[in-house]
């Protein structure tokens, strides 16, 4: 496995340990932490590091591609100025709805899989990657609840959108494990629903538990099932690009990039046997 | 390109619902939130976990973001439930988290009675103005996007305790608070004095800086009055510094060395002194 397709999201409570860093690995970028950012210290930072980690994603949070109505206008451009200034790898963001009537919950809230959502997505994304010149790449999130009126398995139902609008996929796989969990599925299974060939970058990360149903809170260790099931979706295809994420302010770099090694190791030997 | 079809509006009643409920927090909790007719019955209580979150997360973004400065002083509990009462009442409608809470001063504001309030509604404009010095373009800091704007047309207010952005000067890039200190706000006046003399700094070097007036140059800030222009302001800070009585001036004088060169190690920003 290279260590050129093994990184981390960059975190600003890291700025300063980066600095310190002579190898500094693919990093992701947080597009909603720099929209409509000029200049200023977290924009000033960011660019220093970026300019030495071997490959930079762009990922956010805030495009609302399942929302009802257009994309925002400022949220484009904002995002546009920011594939410009740093040239990324992969451009993603959500498969999901954050916003309606006026109100942000800035919440990742899932779709609900029917035919007519695709055609909304298909054709809200199309419009994004003319806009920006770019393929971008979409995310399946973790759920909780589920709609009666869901018609399609996650899996399919984000590859019908990735074939119909040329995009690509972000599999999260932490996501898959605690959807899975959460609704009584076999986490393996639902992960093969994924076509490899669309995926373009992979995200691994740890969850909590909530009394009898599964959080994802990115606050936490990569739990080994959440491992092993990536070293199964890499034994199908080694080249993706693999984020470790990890929102936790309090844990320092060096302590993710042991964990990052840690699962590079785990899955190598997963590969192997 | 594909050909957008204009999906049914129908099929985004289920998002509608279920953002005004969150965004609501009326207290109704997920089995009561009426949202059985899209959601399965067996996962509504799961609901509980969106909502408990998402006041969690997106104020205590802010106090560690925009509201930094707030929280260093008042902590983190306090700025979170400010913010959280402002968002039930208004719920956040911007794209960007950063901007969600930028109506918050002028809310507290209208409790006029209150006049702490009244001061945490000055400091969160400044926290917002500060945010915005913080993003935008170097070496254009004013929030106003003036490069040069004229410092005799900009007037010190009173009744804001704010002065407005400045651009440069030979003595400091600076946005200050320069109010006197108003013991009848019934907060200590020692807290009073250092948030009024809080220095907001953008230097050309993009690094920011926020510092504590020092004690001995507060008593030339008190000099300060009421529509005077920034500009009127430093010169007579200026004069004061030249024309004080020489041991006054020797101490102020150092003070105001010492405090610039604690600037300039931190910011790499160079400031003429009021010269000889």
């Amino acid at each position: 496995m290279h260590d050129n397709l093994w990184g981390l999201g960059l975190r600003p409570s890291h700025f300063s340990s980066y600095s310190a860093l002579e190898n500094v690995p693919p990093l992701e970028i947080m597009t909603d932490n720099l929209l409509h950012h000029r200049g200023g210290p977290a924009l000033h930072h960011t660019l220093k590091i970026a300019s030495r980690a071997r490959g930079i994603f762009l990922h956010g949070i805030g495009l609302n591609i399942g929302g009802e109505g257009s994309l925002s206008p400022d949220y484009k451009n904002g995002l546009r100025e920011l594939v410009n200034l740093f040239n990324p790898q992969v451009i993603s963001d959500h498969l999901c709805f954050t916003q309606s009537g006026g109100r942000q919950s800035y919440e990742l809230l899932p779709l609900m899989r029917t035919d007519a959502m695709i055609d909304h997505v298909v054709s809200k994304t199309d419009e994004l990657q003319q806009f920006l010149g770019r393929q971008i790449c979409l995310e399946n999130v973790s759920a909780y609840v589920s709609y009666k009126d869901d018609a399609i398995p996650e899996g399919e139902f984000l590859n019908t959108i990735a074939r119909r609008a040329g995009c690509g996929i972000l599999l999260d796989v932490n996501n898959v494990f605690v959807s899975s969990r959460n609704f009584s599925l076999d986490p393996q299974a639902e992960l093969e629903r994924y076509d490899l060939s669309l995926v373009r970058q992979i995200h691994v990360a740890g969850h909590s538990i909530r009394d009898d149903f599964l959080f994802d809170t990115h606050d936490a260790p990569v739990c080994a099932e959440v491992w092993n099931l990536l070293a199964g979706v890499l034994s199908r295809n080694s080249g993706i690009p693999v984020i470790l994420e990890n929102d936790d302010d309090s844990i320092p770099l060096e302590s993710l990039l042991e964990e990052l090694a840690r699962g590079k190791v785990a899955c190598a030997k997963v590969q192997k046997n | 390109m594909q050909k957008s079809k204009k999906t049914d509006p129908a099929a985004f009643r289920y998002q509608q619902e279920l953002v005004a409920w969150l965004t609501d927090l009326n207290g109704s909790s997920g089995p009561e939130s009426g949202l059985e007719k899209f959601i399965l019955p067996a996962h509504l209580y799961r609901l509980d976990t969106y909502q408990s979150s998402y006041l969690g997360r997106i104020t205590i973004n802010l106090a560690k973001t925009v509201f930094e400065p707030c929280t260093n002083l008042f902590g983190t509990d306090f700025v979170c439930l400010v913010l959280a009462g402002y968002f039930k009442t208004l719920p956040p409608a911007s794209d960007a988290l950063t901007s969600a809470a930028d109506g918050l001063p002028a809310v507290l504001r209208k409790d006029e009675i209150n006049k702490e309030a009244l001061l945490f509604a000055d400091l969160c404009e400044i926290c917002i103005r500060r945010w915005t010095i913080l993003t935008s373009a170097d070496p254009q800091s004013s929030p106003f996007n003036f490069v040069h704007e004229d410092l005799h047309r900009v007037f010190l207010k009173k009744e804001t305790l704010l002065v407005r952005p400045c651009s440069r000067h030979d003595l400091a890039s600076a946005w200050s608070l320069t109010s006197q200190s108003t013991p009848a706000a019934g907060l200590p006046e020692s807290l009073f004095a250092s948030v009024s003399g809080v220095l907001l700094c953008k230097s050309t070097a993009t690094d920011f800086h926020v510092t504590e007036v020092p004690e001995t140059l507060m008593v030339f800030c008190s000099s300060l009055t009421e529509q005077m222009s920034v500009a009127s302001a430093i010169d007579v800070l200026d004069f004061q510094l030249k024309h004080f009585s020489p041991s006054a001036a020797a101490a102020a004088t150092a003070a105001l060395q010492e405090f610039m060169a604690r600037l300039t190690a931190v910011n790499a920003l160079e400031l003429r002194l009021a010269a000889d």
